[in-house]
Formats: C-alpha cells, sequence, structure tokens
C-alpha cells in the first residue's frame, strides 16, 4: 500500500498542533478536577469557608464538563491522524500497549459516567453532599487512572521493555516517574489558570461580593500552582534518572545536545513566574501594617536579582573550575552561578508564600479582601499565560528527546512504513563471576 | 452453701492487694463512645507486638547468630523444622502488620488532636515506639544474612556514620569494628532481641499507663453534639455519672467529658477484641499464602545483585538520590533526624486549643504532604528497583 | 552556719552510693560494648591477581580475602575489588559505591562503572562522573611482587576526584 501523501514536515506540524492543545485541554481538566473536589471535601471540613470552596468547585466542575468534548475529541483526531501518517508505528505501540490501553478506554467510560453526573446531579443531590462528593472523587480517581495508563503507553515510546512482559510494559521505568511529574505538573498548571482567570473576573466585577470571591480565589489557586510547581525539581529528577538509566541517548540530546537549549528557555520561564508569584504577594499586601509585608518586599528584590542573573543568555561569572572543587554538570550550559540564581529565586518564593500564609498577615489580607490590587491581577493573569507557555516547551522538549525514534530505538519517526526493528545484539555476556570461596581472578 | 470459688479467691487477693479497687479503675474506665473503633488500633498493636515477642522467642531456639550458619538455620526454620514456615511466617507477615498499624495508629492520634495538653507526652512516647518499632523490624531482618539484610546492614551503617561528628564512632560501636566482622551481626541480635524490645514494652507500658491516667480522649466528635439524639442507655448514662464524678475529684488527672461514653469492660474491649482479632486473622492469611522471603548468600563482591531496601524505607530510599554530591549526603542522616524531630515535637508546633481539623490546617497539610511524600516515594522506588534489575543485561 | 540535717545528709549519701554503683557497673560494660574502638584489623598484604589477567580498556574483578585475625577464631573478610592497568602501573580500587555503600559493578554496554542503588556512576578507572556518590571509588595501596598485584587494606588518596 502507498504511503499517505503528506510530507514529513507536515506530518509532525499537524501531530504537534493537535497535541499541544489537547494537552493544554487535557491537563488542565485533570488539574482543575483535582482542585476542585478537593475544596469541596475541604469545603465540608472547614465549615467557614465552605461557600467559596464549594462556588470553586461549581465552576470548575462547569468548566469541565463545558470543554471535555473538546479535549476528547482533539485526542480522538490524534489517534485517528496517527494511524493514517505512521500506521507501523501505532499498530505496534497499541499492540504492546494492549491491557493498559483497555484500562485506558474502561476509565474514559468511567470518567464520562462519573464527570457527568457530578455536575448536572449538583442541585438534584441537594443535602446529600457525601454522595456528591463521592460522585467527585470518584471521577477524579478514574481521570488520573485514566492518565496513567497513557503514561504507561508514553514511557513505554521513551524507555521500552521486552514486549513478552506484560509487567514490564506497565512497569517500564519511566511509565510511574512520568505519571507522578505530569500529576504535579496538571495541578500546577490549572492553579496558574485559574488564578489568571480569578485575576480578569477581579478586574470586571462590579458587585463588590463577587469582586471579593475571585480576589480571594486568586490567591487561593496561586498558592496551589506554586505549591505544588516546588515539588517539580525532585519528582523531575526522579524522572530524569530513569531516563538515564534506560534511554542514555534520550538523555543525552535532552540535557547535552543541541536540544538543551530548550530547557534554558524553561529556565527562563521558570524565573519569571517566580518573580511575577512574589510580585502578587507584594502588591496584594501593600501597605498592610505588618514586618511580614516589609519582608515580601526584600525578598522580591533578591528575587529580581536572581532574576536578572538566570535569564541572560550568555556566560559572565566565575567558571566552575575557580568556584566548586568537583564539576559534573550534566545540564547544558547552566553555569554554576545560574545554580545558585535560581535556587535563590526559588527559596525568596518558598519562603515569601510561608510569609503569606502566616496568620496575622493572612488574617490582615482576608480583611480587606475585594479591594485587589490591579497590578498584582495583572501579574496573575501574566502567570497563567506563562504556565501555559510551560507547559508548551515541556511538551517540545519530550517528543524532541527522543527523536529521531517514536520507540527508543525500535522505531523511527523519519521512515512512517518502516517496521519496528530491535536494536543490534548487545555485545556478548562477559564470563560469569566465580562461586564463593574462589578468592582468585574471574 | 459457702461462695463459689471463684469469689473466695477474688476476695483474698482484694483483701491483699486491692485488686477490686484496680480493676475498677482499669475495667470499669469510661472512655468515648462515638468513633470507638477509631480508637481500638492501640491495643491491636499492643496484642499484635505481644504475639510478635512470643515467635520471636521460640524462633530463638532454632536461630544461630553467627555469620557462617545465620542463613542456614533461618532454612532450617524454613523447610526442615516442624511449622517452622508458619511461625517464621507470622513472625515475618506480623512485622508488616505492625508497622503499618504503628503508622495508621498515628494518623488516626494526629487528626483526632488527641495530642493536645495534657497528653504532649503521650504524643511523644508514641512517636519513640514508632522508631523502636521501625528500629526491631529493621535490624530482625538484618539477621536473616541473606545478600538483602547484608546490604541493608551496610546502608545502615553508612548513615549512622553520616551523623554530624560522631558518626564513625557510632558506626564502629554498632558494626564492632572497622568492617563487617561477626561481632556485627552479634550486635545487631543483640539489639533485636533485647535491646529494643525491652525498651518498647517498657516504653509502651508507661504509654498505656498515661492513656489510662490522662483519661482516652477520643475525637473532637466526642464533644459536640451527637447528630443522632438517641438518649443514653442504662450502661451510659452510668458510665458518663462515674466520669463526672471522677471529675470533681481533685486527685484525678482526667480532664475531657465527651457527650457520650461507655464503660472500658466489655464495650470498648468488645471493639478492640474483634479488630485485634481481625487483623490477626489478616496474619494468618498471609502467612498461608506468602513465604516469608529469603535470598541467597552473602556476598559483598557481587556484581549481579541490586539492593532493595525494605517496604518501610522505600521512600527514603528514593529520597536518597536528592542526597547527592559533597555536601548533601551528609545530610542524608541530619534530615530525616530533623523530620522525626519535627513529629515528635509536634504538639507544641500546634499547642493551640483547638482539636477539630478545620482549625488546625497547618497540621492537616502536614500530615497529607508525609502521607503524598511517603506513599509516592515508595511507588517511585519500587518501580525504579523493579527496573534496575535488568540494567545488568538490556 | 547551720548544722547540716540528717536528712540532707543521708540523701547525699544515697545519691553518692548510687553514682558510685552506676560508675562501676556502667563504666565497665561501656568500655566492654566499646572495645570496637580499639580492634584494628591487622595491616596484611592480600594477592589479588597475576599482572598478566589485567588491560587497560576495562576494569576487572576480583574477589580478595582479607583476615579479621583481630578477632579470635581465624575469620575471614571478603571484598570485590576492580582492577585496571594505567600508565603508572595497576590501579586497584575498591567496589564500595562511595554514597550508601553498595557493590558497584562494570556495565560493559554502558562503559560505566555503576551503582545499583541511586544510580552512581564512574569511569573505568573509578573515577566519579556523577549521580548521588560524593566522591571517586576508593584506591588501594598497591604493590607489585614478582608480576604479582599484592593490595594492602588500607586506602591512598586519589590526586583527582
Amino acid at each position: 500500500m502507498e504511503p499517505t501523501a503528506v510530507s514529513e514536515g507536515m506530518r509532525r506540524l499537524t501531530m504537534g498542533l493537535l497535541m499541544l492543545s489537547h494537552i493544554q485541554l487535557a491537563a488542565f481538566i485533570i488539574g482543575a478536577l483535582t482542585i476542585g473536589v478537593g475544596a469541596e471535601f475541604l469545603g465540608l471540613i472547614l465549615s467557614r469557608f465552605r461557600a467559596r470552596l464549594d462556588r470553586l468547585a461549581y465552576g470548575v466542575a462547569f468548566f469541565a464538563v463545558l470543554v471535555y468534548s473538546t479535549g476528547a475529541v482533539l485526542a480522538i483526531m490524534f489517534v485517528w491522524l496517527i494511524a493514517e501518517l505512521w500506521p507501523p508505528f501505532w499498530f505496534t505501540v497499541m499492540r504492546i500497549n494492549l491491557w493498559p490501553m483497555a484500562l485506558e478506554g474502561i476509565t474514559f467510560a468511567l470518567t464520562i459516567a462519573f464527570l457527568f453526573p457530578y455536575w448536572y446531579l449538583w442541585r438534584h443531590l441537594g443535602k446529600l453532599k457525601g454522595v456528591h462528593l463521592a460522585l467527585g472523587v470518584a471521577a477524579v480517581a478514574v481521570v488520573h487512572l485514566q492518565q496513567a495508563m497513557i503514561d504507561v503507553m508514553a514511557g513505554y515510546m521513551l524507555t521500552p521493555t521486552p514486549p513478552e512482559n506484560l509487567l514490564r510494559v506497565f512497569l517500564n521505568p519511566t511509565a510511574i516517574p512520568l505519571d507522578v511529574h505530569r500529576t504535579v505538573g496538571n495541578i500546577s498548571f490549572a492553579g496558574f489558570v485559574i488564578g489568571a482567570y480569578a485575576a480578569i473576573r477581579t478586574l470586571r466585577a462590579r458587585d463588590p461580593d463577587k469582586r471579593a470571591f475571585y480576589d480571594w480565589l486568586g490567591g487561593f489557586a496561586l498558592v496551589i500552582g506554586l505549591g505544588f510547581l516546588f515539588l517539580q525539581p525532585a519528582v523531575g529528577l526522579f524522572y530524569l534518572e530513569e531516563i538515564r538509566w534506560h534511554s542514555p541517548g534520550a538523555f543525552n540530546s535532552m540535557m547535552r545536545g543541541p536540544h538543551s537549549k530548550a530547557f534554558l528557555g524553561q529556565s527562563f520561564l521558570l524565573s519569571l513566574i517566580f518573580f511575577l508569584a512574589l510580585l502578587y504577594l507584594a502588591k496584594q499586601t501593600k501597605g498592610l501594617k505588618h514586618p511580614g509585608a516589609a519582608w515580601l518586599r526584600i525578598l522580591l528584590v533578591v528575587n529580581a536579582l536572581g532574576g536578572l542573573l538566570l535569564i541572560q543568555p550568555y556566560v559572565i561569572g566565575p567558571s566552575q573550575y575557580t568556584l566548586w572543587v568537583r564539576w559534573v554538570n550534566p545540564i547544558g550550559s547552566m553555569q554554576p552561578y545560574k545554580y545558585l540564581a535560581l535556587a535563590a529565586q526559588s527559596l525568596t518564593t518558598i519562603a515569601a508564600v510561608l510569609i503569606y500564609l502566616g496568620g496575622r498577615l493572612r488574617a490582615l489580607r482576608l480583611e480587606r479582601i475585594g479591594q485587589a490590587n490591579r497590578g498584582a491581577q495583572a501579574a496573575l493573569i501574566a502567570l497563567g499565560v506563562l504556565a501555559s507557555l510551560m507547559m508548551l516547551l515541556m511538551g517540545y522538549i519530550r517528543e524532541s528527546a527522543r527523536q529521531p525514534f517514536l520507540i527508543w530505538e525500535q522505531v523511527r519517526i523519519d521512515n512512517p512504513q518502516l517496521f519496528p526493528t530491535r536494536p543490534p545484539p548487545r555485545p556478548p555476556r562477559s564470563e560469569p563471576p566465580p562461586g564463593p570461596g574462589d578468592g582468585a581472578a574471574r | 452453701m459457702a461462695p463459689r470459688l471463684s469469689k473466695r479467691a477474688f476476695g483474698w487477693l482484694d483483701r491483699r492487694f486491692g485488686l477490686g479497687a484496680v480493676l475498677d479503675r482499669l475495667l470499669n474506665d469510661p472512655v468515648p463512645e462515638r468513633g470507638g473503633w477509631w480508637y481500638t488500633f492501640g491495643a491491636a498493636l499492643f496484642v499484635l507486638f505481644l504475639l510478635q515477642a512470643l515467635t520471636g522467642l521460640f524462633l530463638l531456639f532454632y536461630y544461630e547468630p553467627t555469620i557462617e550458619r545465620a542463613r542456614e538455620s533461618v532454612l532450617y526454620i524454613q523447610q526442615e523444622a516442624l511449622l517452622g514456615w508458619a511461625v517464621r511466617g507470622f513472625h515475618y507477615w506480623n512485622m508488616v502488620l505492625l508497622v503499618a498499624l504503628v503508622g495508621i495508629h498515628l494518623l488516626r492520634t494526629f487528626v483526632s488532636a488527641a495530642y493536645k495538653a495534657p497528653r504532649e507526652l503521650t504524643w511523644v512516647l508514641g512517636v519513640l515506639l514508632l522508631l523502636l518499632m521501625v528500629a526491631t523490624a529493621y535490624t530482625g531482618v538484618i539477621l536473616r544474612w541473606d545478600q538483602a539484610a547484608y546490604f541493608d546492614l551496610v546502608v545502615g551503617l553508612r548513615i549512622t556514620e553520616l551523623t554530624p561528628v560522631v558518626g564513625p564512632w557510632l558506626a564502629e560501636l554498632w558494626r564492632g569494628g572497622e568492617v563487617i566482622n561477626p561481632h556485627s551481626l552479634l550486635r545487631t541480635f543483640a539489639f533485636h532481641i533485647f535491646l529494643f524490645p525491652l525498651t518498647l514494652l517498657a516504653v509502651a507500658l508507661v504509654h498505656i499507663g498515661l492513656v489510662v491516667l490522662l483519661g482516652q480522649y477520643g475525637s473532637w466528635i466526642n464533644y459536640e453534639p451527637d447528630p443522632s439524639g438517641a438518649p443514653l442507655t442504662e450502661e451510659q448514662a452510668a458510665s458518663r455519672r462515674k466520669l463526672e464524678e471522677e471529675l470533681l475529684d481533685p486527685k484525678s488527672r482526667k480532664v475531657n467529658l465527651p457527650a457520650r461514653t461507655t464503660f472500658f469492660w466489655p464495650f470498648h474491649v468488645f471493639k478492640e477484641g474483634v479488630v485485634t482479632f481481625g487483623f490477626f486473622l489478616l496474619d494468618l492469611l498471609l502467612v498461608l499464602w506468602f513465604a516469608a522471603p529469603i535470598e541467597g548468600p552473602v556476598d559483598p563482591a557481587t556484581t549481579e545483585y541490586a539492593p532493595a531496601s525494605i517496604w518501610f524505607f522505600l521512600f527514603f530510599d528514593q529520597a536518597l538520590l536528592l542526597f547527592a554530591g559533597t555536601w548533601l549526603v551528609p545530610a542524608a542522616n541530619v534530615v530525616p533526624l530533623l523530620m522525626v524531630l519535627t513529629l515528635a515535637l509536634w504538639p507544641w508546633l500546634d499547642s493551640g486549643s483547638e482539636v477539630r481539623p478545620s482549625g488546625r490546617l497547618a497540621s492537616l497539610a502536614f500530615m497529607l504532604a508525609l502521607i503524598g511524600v511517603i506513599f509516592t516515594f515508595s511507588f517511585m522506588a519500587a518501580s525504579r528497583i523493579y527496573n534496575f534489575e535488568f540494567i545488568n543485561h538490556p | 552556719m547551720k548544722p547540716v540535717r540528717r536528712r540532707t545528709l543521708l540523701q547525699a549519701a544515697i545519691a553518692a552510693i548510687a553514682g558510685l554503683v552506676t560508675l562501676l557497673v556502667g563504666g565497665p560494660l561501656l568500655a566492654f560494648f566499646a572495645d570496637a574502638w580499639r580492634r584494628r584489623q591487622p595491616r596484611q598484604w592480600v594477592k589479588v591477581c597475576d599482572l598478566a589477567e589485567l588491560n587497560s580498556i576495562e576494569p576487572t574483578h576480583f574477589r580478595v580475602v582479607f583476615k579479621l585475625d583481630h578477632l579470635q577464631g581465624g575469620l575471614e573478610e571478603v571484598r570485590g575489588v576492580y582492577a585496571i592497568l594505567t600508565d603508572k602501573g595497576p590501579l586497584v580500587f575498591s567496589n564500595v559505591c562511595t554514597h550508601m555503600h553498595c557493590s558497584v559493578r562494570w556495565l560493559a554496554w554502558r562503559q560505566q562503572i555503576t551503582c545499583p542503588c541511586h544510580g552512581g556512576f564512574y569511569d573505568r578507572w573509578g573515577q566519579l562522573i556523577g549521580g548521588p556518590p560524593p566522591f571517586s571509588l576508593p584506591v588501594y595501596e598497591m604493590q607489585v611482587r614478582e608480576g604479582e598485584v599484592f593490595i594492602a587494606n588500607a586506602y591512598v588518596a586519589r590526586n583527582y576526584l
């Protein structure tokens, strides 16, 4: 049969556009649903804030139901098109991942089965908050499970395992770390986007009650976004370790090769995110009579200095040999002082969040809820855009790390009709080590 | 007709030792009623611990704590001795259950705010019990002296060595020398069968004594009006009267009056019995279904074996990936110590009088973060270790 | 000065007796336990292999056995070592990872010495390349005697990390 008459550039462009837009919606739905149902649960415990938290959950559920079909359609188009454009690859990966994909299909159905009643039966269930919450928790659980199954397949593409062993396919080295990384990332991303939406609504609200709600929501969503963002370095390290071990070529290409420049882009976005988040916190507490407010300003200055160091595209300052005893740097051209700058930005942001959440300052801030600072809202909107850009860049990094393969070392992207070939045989095993008591040479 | 023998025996003891008063204080103690099933884990822990000590004693009749014979004696127990697989299996699976139960009990106590004044010391002793339980389990695994046990010991010694200032000396004390030698196993053996369990028992008795002295707390649910609105039964009313009297007595240390109480014996003891029995049954099922593990003989010069830490340390094993480089490796000892210290000193970090979770957001967040990290890291470690098995021959 | 009360005197005496007993019992017990600090493994030289078995391309793995004569019973301690030829002669280094002391192994397909515990990796001469470990693999004191490689149970400092 003739291959589809579409150029390679067009294939990759189509795939890229479909995938990136799908991820924006799907990642947001997963993250936002988790935040929303979590808020509803919190509302049950914290009766003081129940009204606000329920309103957040309601809004999230509404949006999820609104865009769910769009996200799903993009995914289905993706599935259909990739079968047209890279048939042997798709056939291979779907055949090997039969059970993960079967489970994914079931969870897809279950998500719909739980999500839509969660939204539509909200009023009907009325007093039965427990049942409603159970529906929400079930929806969140199955949507996470759905993502987990997709991550099994995505992990397989990067770190393939012998397909005969089903357990090894499910537990392929990057499946779980990718899923954890994505889950944390989704919640963080959703936090920032919800914050941006809240900022827009705050600026446009005329009704003081509405403005108070959206002002509160902006801060709440930002803290969630930042909080989960802080977890990413550790979780990302675990993911990177697995790639380094099981697909070292991909690791090298991503961290040391030409694609490593993309990480400089990520650190640039991260630097902006930290700065703008701190700016929001500082502006929102402007004028409050509390030493914490002054501290936030000091931290903002330190943060800005760190950011200026971090975003430089060229290298100035002491080199690794004069500053460190040992030079181990697998990450592109991040000179040591850039790590320090990043650390300074992270630490100042963490400290700022803790100060902002501290009892007295928070109480003062909550007293004047609704008098939102306009500059702060602008920062929040920018944060949403930046988080979105980070997701797009992350998607690009992910795909380019695996180039030129679709399944690492087995199926290439540039020849769509090639069926998979196994990698060349490894060098023969050396002799087995001596038994105990031998004491001599091997 | 003379009174029954049991009554006469009881009377004899009562006249000499005041047994009646002691039993009355212990058995007829008024305890909170609502949520009673959640307050049974401590009792289950104690009973299962006694069973653990019992099976451990019987294992002592066959185990040889020497480097040459340790693993073989364990194999003898597992394969040759009559029902040895059952005794050893029970000792192993009970260990798993005990460590899990400690976590569950800690979680319940934490959520109920049962560490608030005047129960701070009970909580601190509880954290100490957690450490002792984990230490006992860990040293017990080393006694197998198979590959897994050997590397568990190696890593434990290394982490001890990383203690600031005194690390190398402490490690040498445990190791019994500069390098691992027969004394290492013997010292670990002494810790496992004597030092840790007896300390655990002593601390547990003080811990239980404090609970009895200060009165069982329950949780905030017990101090709010009962939504069911059901009237008190006769026994509940009697126990409440007893508690009210005790609260008026200036000598009593109790401070809380739940809305609904019941007598410890037999109402609460029944719940404790059911839960303990349930865990015991789970133990038996695990013993019947899965054999206790034993791996190959110790070979420090191995190039094939990929060590995996014990299940309850998996999360720490994953975190060790983060303790990298000259600066951070020494922190591998300090950071866990700080976290345990934070946990132990939590009553002073959250010292307000607010007991409902809604007023203790920081506590909730701390515990959720802790559980989240432990579970996520454990799964990631399991996946990483599972896949590293194949790294030699990709 | 008020005369010392009999009660105070007796309390002090009890404290003194208790302290004395604690010292008399605890002291020797602690010393007994800390005997470990006195015991040093005697310095010994052990043959690793013949010089002809080594090459300069890949490290070769050997088991060496040291004696623990300082503990009675003629016991032995097994260690794994890697040996490779360099332009300065044979280099023999330990197989104990400097992170958490797991046993490392040479992976020919990666051309690296790797640690299975947390993924630390070293080059063929045991020098640290990356991962969690803080230092390179320790190098043994080595002597070549008549075409045979011997090592002592002591390390030398690397002049490169």
